[in-house]
């Protein structure tokens, strides 16, 4: 049985989340359901800070594990590698940009589930982040709350 | 804003000295402005009736507004109004020079009121018109270059504010100079506009507003203090973007911020370098539009 272990994760459905999901605990178990205490999520970001941030939210939430890439070559290798749950990925970092970092996930793997996560939510910045194949748009700075939202949309799936 | 225009304009009246002021914002994150400053504010109450109310206080073991309401200064309702009024930070500034017996309730009085009727048409400030006075004072002309110092300076400012604090003061504007920076996080704006912008300062204002954003005790300027002031610059040229975006139809795009220690920025006759000083240390801001 999960337990949650903070209030903020009572906006979850419920303390045991079974999700369908793409990535590395589906192909690695072998089963069509997985729990929040068992995802992976890589954080894409060339800010220590960010990086840190996100993964306290993370952890608070209940996410087993959280690994990092501080550039969009990183981050395509990252992903290669150990085939997360869950990407969150900056658009601005050096070597290749979040949007070019997505196709290349994408393209491996077409299951992938990558949030954008940026300060610039232009309307040009989430239609370029769409057609990447991106499923949702985190508006930077990273607030607690729409982190809950963005993991219980992919709960729902 | 309003501390940093009532600040400006204490110190260019020379109610207050620049030291005064520094300390008086160096006491702001601690302090709450008292009732009396709020009523005189509000225009409940005279500096006097202040005074009088103070001195009643120390005889009787009751609170400002009961006092008040008992010598017929304040209705209950007033006091209600007051109660709300008093979470308003725009009078931290002057309690704290009260405080620090800088100003009397009298000096704070007059020099309030006299802000105000310079400041403003009926004596209700509003964002408008704080912004106006606040582009007079870095005498940004807001008809040229379509905009963009005003919008993005303002930005700025009130980011600061947002996510840094309300403990600064205006310094001085530079144009047509070369800037120096003991440590800086510069970012460059591409796309239909191109504008090299940049934040640094001393090795205590840089620490200090790193500390701030990431609300950490920071106290060495190494890469995560780095990119801290970074992501700052970085949010700071977001939500720029957003802006001109939403309301100009101008897409911007930006690059990866970079760190640098003993930077000089040209600053060209139309562009602008602004300095603050915060309460933990000086700080400066270099907006060049190519």
């Amino acid at each position: 049985m999960d337990i949650i272990p903070d209030s903020a994760a009572e906006n979850l459905s419920g303390a045991v989340h079974p999700i369908r999901v793409g990535g590395a605990a589906f192909a690695q178990k072998g089963i069509l359901i997985m729990k929040i205490s068992e995802m992976t999520v890589l954080i894409c970001d060339d800010s220590p800070l960010i990086r840190k941030k996100m993964s306290e939210i993370l952890k608070k939430i209940g996410v087993a594990e959280t690994i990092f890439a501080e550039d969009g070559e990183m981050a395509v290798e990252m992903y290669r590698s150990h085939r997360p749950d869950l990407v969150f990925m900056d658009i601005v970092m050096p070597k290749k940009t979040g949007i070019d970092a997505i196709r290349e996930i994408k393209e491996a793997d077409p299951d992938a589930k990558v949030v954008m996560a940026s300060t610039v939510g232009t309307q040009k910045n989430l239609i370029s982040a769409i057609k990447a194949g991106a499923f949702e748009f985190l508006q930077k700075p990273v607030k607690e709350e729409d982190v809950i939202k963005i993991i219980n949309l992919m709960i729902k799936g | 804003m309003y501390t940093q225009l009532f600040g400006h304009y204490l110190l260019n009246k020379g109610i207050v000295d620049a030291d005064e002021l520094h300390a008086a914002l160096t006491a702001m994150t601690r302090i709450k402005a008292k009732l009396g400053a709020v009523a005189i504010d509000a225009g409940y109450m005279t500096a006097a009736q202040v005074e009088e109310v103070h001195q009643a206080q120390h005889t009787a073991d009751k609170r400002f507004g009961e006092i008040a309401v008992e010598m017929g200064f304040l209705t209950d309702e007033q006091v209600v109004d007051l109660l709300a009024r008093q979470k308003d930070s725009n009078l931290v500034l002057g309690q704290a020079l009260i405080d620090f017996g800088f100003m009397t309730h009298g000096q704070f009085e007059e020099a309030l009121n006299d802000y105000k009727s310079a400041s403003s048409v009926n004596g209700d400030m509003t964002d408008a018109d704080m912004e106006k006075e606040m582009l007079g004072i870095l005498g940004i002309d807001n008809t040229k270059e379509n905009g963009f110092y005003p919008d993005y300076i303002l930005l700025f400012i009130r980011n600061l504010i947002r996510f840094i604090g309300d403990d600064f003061s205006l310094g001085e504007v530079q144009r047509g100079v070369t800037v120096s920076m003991n440590y800086a996080s510069k970012q460059e704006i591409t796309g239909d506009l191109k504008a090299t912008v940049a934040i640094g300062g001393t090795e205590s204002g840089f620490i200090g507003i790193a500390s701030r954003y990431a609300g950490e005790s920071l106290n060495e300027t190494d890469a995560y203090t780095k990119a801290c002031v970074g992501e700052l610059l970085n949010l700071q040229n977001g939500l720029f973007a957003v802006n001109m975006s939403n309301d100009h139809g101008i897409e911007l795009d930006l690059t990866p911020q970079t760190s640098e220690e003993k930077a000089l920025i040209n600053i060209p006759e139309n562009a602008i370098a602004l300095n603050l000083s915060f309460s933990f240390g000086d700080i400066k801001i270099a907006v060049v539009k190519h």
